[in-house]
């Protein structure tokens, strides 16, 4: 068993709405059935006894599949999908695994290939090492509580969002509506005021003004100054550095001279200013303040065991470590307590050390600060918290200028005013960890995610913008600038990807082929951007999945014969149907899918669309038309002169005259792409004069819209250049041709090579029935074909032609253009079909120009 | 016992407005004692050994407006501390500090003089007069003086506790007479509030409060920096095309500000700046407002690269190299060649759109007796009126409705701390005459300001006030701050205050118990605004209209033994609420409602429940 190659398919994909890794993986003789593989099943399952159980008849990339699923299922990843398909080359499957983390999926594919293999030939297979790798890998890769729960929250209120770094910078919402977080930061939080918070002194000192009670104190100037504040204040003092976090280089509740001078000590290594303050007596609580409101509370204890008499404090840490809440990270709602030197410490301080046995519920304190992340616990007091100390908590964010942050305040209880106790405020922390108040280790976890996006984003805004999705065979290119064009008029600044590049408000910030995710990644990145229409190629479905979760609208154009064929293992129009049908599958409940009703596999995707289905076809009575607007749905077809817009009674119409792309609605491809542009910005809302006014002013010719039917005259001939490839093109723009008056027609072509034989024959046999002069052409590039193979096959097509007269093979395309013309006279239509968009267009203006 | 010296008997540092002028200064108490006897025209070599450490004196015009005009005093002969006035100054200058307001004036004291001199910064104002007096004395003693070594102390102690040259540019383009926003320093690094109370925003060098936290860590990260800028279709420098090979190419500084372009740079050779602002082609630097839009920041730099900033970047192999926070703004200030650009107004312009001042309304209340009744009740008018009021006043220091400290809190830090909090709507201060001699005005402006009356004899004994006059020029600080647009309210029955009406920017309101005053006369005659009392009504007048309010019998303040005393009072602070435009029927509603009792909140304890009850029904 062999894995071929591996992809990410990081959004919406052929398999469903879930990322998933997707292997492509070769089996031969036995493998392809386990039944022939003899006691196989028996050495995996003693290998990995947690596997589901599979179908004995099949192939070995099944173990491997439900192995996969399995590893990251064990080691705590919510996955649950996963699939094996037959491909057509023999013994060739793709195996498609769910993933959370792409890294532990892909790492989970090569352990789950380590363990076939071991089951295979019996060697051992080492799981809890497997497995721990997968956990470790995923505590690593995955957001942080902080970070997670925020997005969490985001994605039950339908906000998407996307990981602009391998770290915890998130983007909330799309183009001009997009926010950020990093942990517990909002994009709006002020970096002026983390610097404020830095600042103990300083923070102190606005806190001051603003009425907030605080600990006396002042900064020191050195050792003796120390002890000299400590005089002034009387009592017990807090020794700390002024630019510090995590409680580094504290010494609390400190009142010798000799304390004193240790204090300075420990707390000038971490900064060079140092300040004393009172030491206020009670507990520590965090108040997290989000926006202008109280959120959470908690109480926090720094780690501590109590003593029963019998067990060292040693022990006693170590049954509280047994508590399997606690973990050596921050993947658990609580971190083990470590017995390392600053503890040893606390405990001389107490006259205690590791050995020692503490009496019957003693309480034996570890370290002099509560934070989570040394072993302290945190027990919700939310519902406690007085609204005088949660005023005071709000004022102190405020005055620093924070708008998400954690206070933290000394009293002996939250339930009565700071005021009528001796409690203050110590302390405002920026970026303030989350996971204290969304896990406690004690009492109920609260909504903090939920507020932080409730902050960001008002309660109806997801941070979303019109999303509008096309593909199909042909006409993608054309629809997706009409609809980009209809956007426009509305005032929005658009963002359009298509097969010529990247395009924000018409100027091209990317060039080529622009039809996939990372394409449309960049559309909704970028900060100009109030609505996308995004070109949806099949290849970038195959290989990555969709760039984005959900559309407002998914057009489908058509699918007719297909094109690229036999590529990526999609071998009929059905296998191609299913691929586009993806954009169907991720309309939202309130968006649209336009679909091309006289196109039975374009229409049949009706019932994948979670969203409403707006249908258009040129004939009115079409069978599945017809029937939608029975039922008073909405349809677009061809009445006459003009395009209607239909729902139950009501009727809009544009006139096919006042719509130039449809050359008066002879050019019948430009009229369905007319009809579909003008589907999906009704099902956008757009008002219809906008419409009709943006379908007379859209202005298609070569500088626009480069290889799409752009007509030009030469010598009294009418000349057209276009891109088609594919036999349903090349049916549509004969129709277009057979439309328009000309004495001889004669038309230049070439062959890709990585279209199926009998496409390219094919394409000759119906030029072969409406064309007098036939110019093949081949090119350097043959795209994997030997020489002269396309050529031939060209040749073959045109055996039976029933109109050419004359046939011309030619080596080069300029040369063919150039032949082409050397042919024509007055009153004939020359179709160019070029290949090289840019150079043909250039060359043929140039020639245009000697005339 | 008598002695030549030159001793300070107190050092008061003025923070705000005060009797000398509306720039913070250093009030030192000079005593010369029997140098009283040796004007410098008496001391042999005094001047020239004075002005060999010293020779910028030269320039000071002193009393006869030219330069020179101070070296002919001291030849002519002048006292100490007026030579200490002068040397003060120039040691300023000398570390870096421009020129400024300097007064020596005799107390009624013999050889007792107070030398005020502009405070730029008090901590290196207070070094450069202590070292002005050293170098006087040297120069009268005729001892050996290290000028060297004192200039370069006192450029250290400027260097340590002056602005930086980001921030300065920034606050001198917000406090300039054009802008005019107020100025708090927060700290000593160079955090600045500009504007006050819940308009202000914050600076600190060229970041705003508004500067992301998220948005500067990305462009702190070049990597992360240029994968963003890509995406969104910017040319980038490649980083890892590092190759030292001959760059055609010039490197230029662009300066981003609210979404505009405001300043750029090319960055020559031998470390100076050419301004090219003017050249910089509009899709370049759209391309640069771009950039800075993507990274999320409101002010920064952009570095780009290009053969010719006149021409789009795509055409010419032009790059953007990075984008930076919290940018130098002095190449752009000081270019070695070309324009400077008002970058620090632009800033300024940024955070404060449409000539908006960032001013809350403030109340300053003085007068010699009576003030903090006034103040209470300006302030509950405000409040009434739905403002979030901060009042700092003879007994405490209110935050809306809770008294967050206690004690005098008319004071220029108590005020001070109103001005600095974010969530006060409004502020009422009172100011005693002694906090306006002694500490200087919280603010640099007002919108209303209240004279209650002044009784000179009070005055006289503290700060060397003996006449009536000293005691007008305390108080007229008051009505010297109010706002063009603003109100001096003042009291007409005493002619004292009545004086001030002249000195006032904005418009006076007077009020006064006797309808028939004739100062009302003439100032309604006139068309001014007047409240008093007739027919036991309290009466609002403007011009020859008359609204009455209320009667006094409906104010329950008023009722009892203190009734005379209080009416001046209520007629006060009723003129003050009226200056601030608060809607009639609030102030009645707050005369008729207003309590000298401590408002109590209503407030229960938690704990309550739990006290058990101890009498049945």
């Amino acid at each position: 068993m062999n894995i071929l190659n591996i992809r990410a398919l990081r959004g919406p994909n052929l398999w469903g709405l879930h990322t998933a890794i997707q292997a492509l993986v070769s089996c031969s003789g036995q493998e392809l059935c386990l039944d022939h593989l003899p006691g196989f099943e028996d050495r995996l399952r003693e290998r990995f006894p947690q596997i589901t159980s599979f179908h004995p008849g099949a192939p070995l990339v099944s173990a491997l599949e439900l192995a996969a699923l399995g590893l990251q299922a064990q080691a705590g990843c919510p996955v649950a999908f996963s699939r094996s398909v037959a491909i057509p080359d023999p013994g060739v499957y793709q195996v498609i695994v769910e993933y959370t983390e792409e890294a532990v999926g892909r790492l989970a594919i090569e352990l789950a290939l380590e363990l076939c293999v071991a089951a295979l030939d019996d060697l051992p297979f080492d799981l809890p090492s497997a497995l721990n790798r997968l956990r470790e890998l995923d505590e690593e890769v995955r957001l942080g509580p902080s970070t997670g729960a925020i997005v969490a929250a985001a994605v039950a209120r339908g906000i998407p969002y996307r990981r602009l770094t391998e770290g915890s910078l998130v983007q909330f919402g799309w183009g001009s509506r997009q926010r950020r977080i990093q942990a517990a930061e909002m994009d709006s939080t002020s970096a002026i005021a983390e610097s404020i918070a830095q600042d103990k002194e300083l923070t102190k000192h606005l806190l001051e003004a603003a009425g907030v009670p605080v600990p006396k104190g002042r900064p020191v100037t050195d050792a003796e100054d120390a002890w000299a504040a400590a005089c002034e204040l009387g009592g017990p003092v807090v020794i700390k550095p002024r630019d510090g976090h995590q409680g580094k280089g504290v010494a609390a509740n400190v009142e010798s001279r000799e304390e004193v001078l240790a204090g300075y000590a420990a707390a000038h290594e971490v900064s060079s200013k140092v300040m004393v303050e009172r030491y206020l007596p009670g507990q520590d609580f965090r108040l997290l303040v989000i926006g202008n409101r109280l959120i959470a509370a908690a109480r926090r204890e720094p780690p501590h065991v109590i003593g029963d008499g019998e067990h060292t404090i040693l022990e006693l840490v170590d049954e509280v470590n047994s508590d399997p809440r606690r973990s050596d990270g921050h993947a658990t709602s609580l971190t083990k307590i470590s017995l390392d030197e600053i503890a040893l410490a606390t405990l001389a301080h107490q006259n205690f050390d590791a050995d020692s046995v503490p009496r019957k519920g003693a309480r034996v304190i570890l370290r002099n600060n509560a934070n989570l992340s040394t072993g302290g616990t945190a027990t919700d007091v939310t519902d406690d918290v007085h609204p005088e100390i949660a005023a005071r908590a709000v004022s102190a964010a405020q005055m620093v200028g924070l708008d998400l942050c954690g206070v933290d305040v000394v009293c002996e209880s939250v339930l009565t005013p700071l005021e009528n106790q001796s409690g203050g405020v110590i302390e405002v922390n920026a970026a303030p960890g989350l996971r204290m108040h969304l896990q406690p280790s004690f009492g109920k976890g609260r909504p903090v995610g939920e507020a932080v996006i409730g902050t960001m984003f008002d309660e109806r805004d997801d941070g979303r913008i019109p999303v509008v999705a096309v593909a199909g065979t042909n006409g993608k290119t054309t629809t997706v600038r009409l609809i980009a064009h209809l956007l426009g008029l509305t005032g929005k600044r658009v963002g359009m990807t298509n097969s010529d590049g990247v395009y924000i408000t018409n100027q091209r910030i990317d060039t080529g082929d622009c039809s996939g995710p990372r394409s449309a990644r960049n559309v909704l990145f970028h900060p100009d951007v109030d609505a996308a229409v995004l070109e949806t190629a099949r290849g970038g479905i195959l290989r990555e999945g969709l760039g984005f979760d959900r559309c407002d609208i998914a057009v489908i154009t058509n699918i007719g014969m297909g094109d690229h064929l036999g590529l990526n293992y999609i071998s009929t129009v059905e296998d191609l149907a299913v691929v586009k049908r993806v954009i169907v599958h991720s309309v939202a409940p309130h968006g649209v899918a336009v679909l091309n009703a006289a196109d039975p596999n374009v229409a049949g995707m009706a019932n994948a669309c979670p969203g409403s289905v707006t249908f258009f076809a040129r004939d009115r009575h079409e069978r599945v038309l017809a029937n939608h607007l029975a039922q008073g749905k909405r349809g677009v077809f061809v009445d006459g002169d003009a395009i209607v817009g239909a729902k139950g009674k009501l009727r809009y119409r544009v006139a096919l005259s006042d719509i130039p792309l449809t050359h008066n609605g002879t050019i019948l491809f430009q009229v369905e792409n007319s009809m579909a542009a003008i589907a999906a910005a009704w099902g956008l809302g757009i008002p219809w004069d906008k419409i009709r006014r943006g379908l007379a002013t859209f202005v298609s010719d070569a500088a626009t819209a480069p290889g799409r039917f752009n007509v030009f005259t030469h010598r009294g001939a009418t000349l057209i250049a276009d891109y088609g490839h594919n036999p349903d093109a090349i049916r549509a723009l004969v129709q277009a041709v057979e439309s328009m008056p000309s004495n001889r027609r004669l038309v230049v072509i070439s062959g890709a090579g990585d279209r199926r034989d009998c496409d390219i024959r094919l394409q000759t046999e119906i030029l072969g029935e409406s064309f007098d002069e036939v110019i093949l052409y081949q090119d350097d590039c043959q795209r994997g074909r030997a020489d002269g193979e396309v050529m031939t096959l060209l040749r073959d097509g045109l055996t039976n032609a029933r109109r050419t007269t004359h046939t011309e093979e030619i080596r080069g395309e300029m040369l063919a253009i150039d032949t082409a013309l050397s042919r024509l006279q007055a009153g004939d239509l020359c179709l160019i079909l070029i290949d090289r968009i840019d150079e043909a267009l250039a060359h043929i203006a140039a020639r245009n120009a000697e005339v | 016992m008598k002695r030549k010296d030159i001793r300070f008997l107190n050092l008061l540092s003025l923070r705000g407005p005060n009797l000398w002028t509306y720039r913070p200064v250093l009030e030192a108490w000079v005593d010369i004692g029997e140098l009283e006897e040796c004007p410098s025209n008496t001391l042999p070599g005094f001047v020239e050994r004075l002005c060999a450490w010293l020779p910028t004196l030269s320039e000071h015009r002193c009393s006869y407006g030219e330069p020179g005009g101070f070296v002919l005093r001291l030849q002519e002969g002048t006292w100490p501390a007026h030579i200490l006035e002068h040397v003060t100054l120039e040691l300023q200058n000398l570390a870096g500090m421009p020129g400024g307001f300097g007064k020596a004036r005799e107390t009624g004291v013999r050889g007792v003089y107070k030398v005020v001199v502009r405070a730029w910064q008090e901590d290196v104002t207070r070094a450069c007069l202590h070292a002005a007096r050293d170098l006087v004395m040297a120069a009268i003693e005729d001892t050996p003086f290290d000028m060297a070594a004192t200039h370069e102390r006192l450029r250290e102690i400027a260097g340590q506790h002056l602005l930086g040259p980001n921030t300065a540019c920034i606050v001198d383009a917000a406090t300039d007479k054009e802008r005019g926003i107020p100025a708090i320093r927060l700290s000593a690094d160079n955090l600045m509030q500009l504007g006050y109370g819940a308009r202000q925003r914050r600076i600190w060098a060229a970041q705003s409060d508004r500067t992301g936290a998220i948005a500067q860590g990305i462009a702190q990260d070049p990597e992360l920096n240029i994968r963003l800028l890509e995406s969104c279709g910017l040319p980038m420098v490649d980083p890892a095309d590092d190759k030292p090979q001959p760059d055609e190419r010039g490197r230029y500084r662009l300066l981003v500000v609210g979404g505009a372009l405001v300043a750029a740079a090319r960055m020559e050779e031998n470390g100076g700046a050419a301004d090219v602002t003017e050249q910089v082609h509009p899709a370049t630097a759209t391309a640069a407002c771009l950039a800075v839009r993507v990274i999320g920041l409101d002010i920064a730099g952009v570095d780009l690269v290009a053969e010719d900033i006149a021409r789009p970047l795509a055409a010419q192999g032009g790059a953007i190299a990075g984008v930076h926070e919290a940018p130098a703004m002095i190449i752009h200030l000081h270019p070695t060649s070309g324009e400077p650009r008002p970058v620090g107004r632009a800033i300024v312009d940024h955070l404060f759109p449409n000539g908006d001042a960032g001013r809350i309304p403030v109340v300053g209340i003085t007068g010699s007796s009576g003030t903090t009744e006034v103040a209470h009740w300006v302030a509950e008018f405000l409040r009434l009126a739905g403002k979030f009021t901060g009042l700092a006043c003879g007994d405490g220091l209110y935050l809306d409705r809770r008294q967050a400290e206690t004690g005098d809190c008319g004071t220029w830090r108590c005020g001070t701390q109103v001005l600095m909090n974010r969530a006060v709507e409004t502020a009422v201060l009172e100011n005693s005459a002694e906090v306006i001699l002694g500490q200087g005005l919280a603010y640099d402006r007002c919108q209303v300001a209240v004279v209650t009356g002044i009784e000179p004899a009070r005055h006289y004994g503290a700060y060397y006030i003996e006449k009536p006059e000293q005691v007008f020029q305390v108080f007229r600080t008051q009505v010297d701050v109010v706002l063009p647009g603003g109100v001096a309210v003042l009291h007409a029955a005493d002619p004292m205050v009545v004086e001030m009406a002249a000195l006032c920017d904005g418009e006076v309101i007077f009020f006064a118990l006797d309808a028939d005053l004739p100062v009302l006369g003439a100032h309604r005659a006139l068309g001014g605004r007047a409240v008093f009392v007739r027919g036991g009504q309290l009466i609002l007048a403007s011009g020859t209209e008359e609204s009455p309010l209320l009667p006094l019998a409906q104010i329950p303040f008023l009722a009892g033994d203190h009734a005379n005393g209080r009416l001046n009072s209520v007629l006060a602070a009723v003129s003050a609420a009226w200056a601030l435009g608060i809607a009639l029927h609030v102030i009645r509603t707050g005369s008729e409602t207003y309590s000298d009792e401590p408002a109590k909140a209503p407030s229960f304890d938690v704990t309550d429940p739990f006290v058990p009850i101890t009498h049945s029904a």
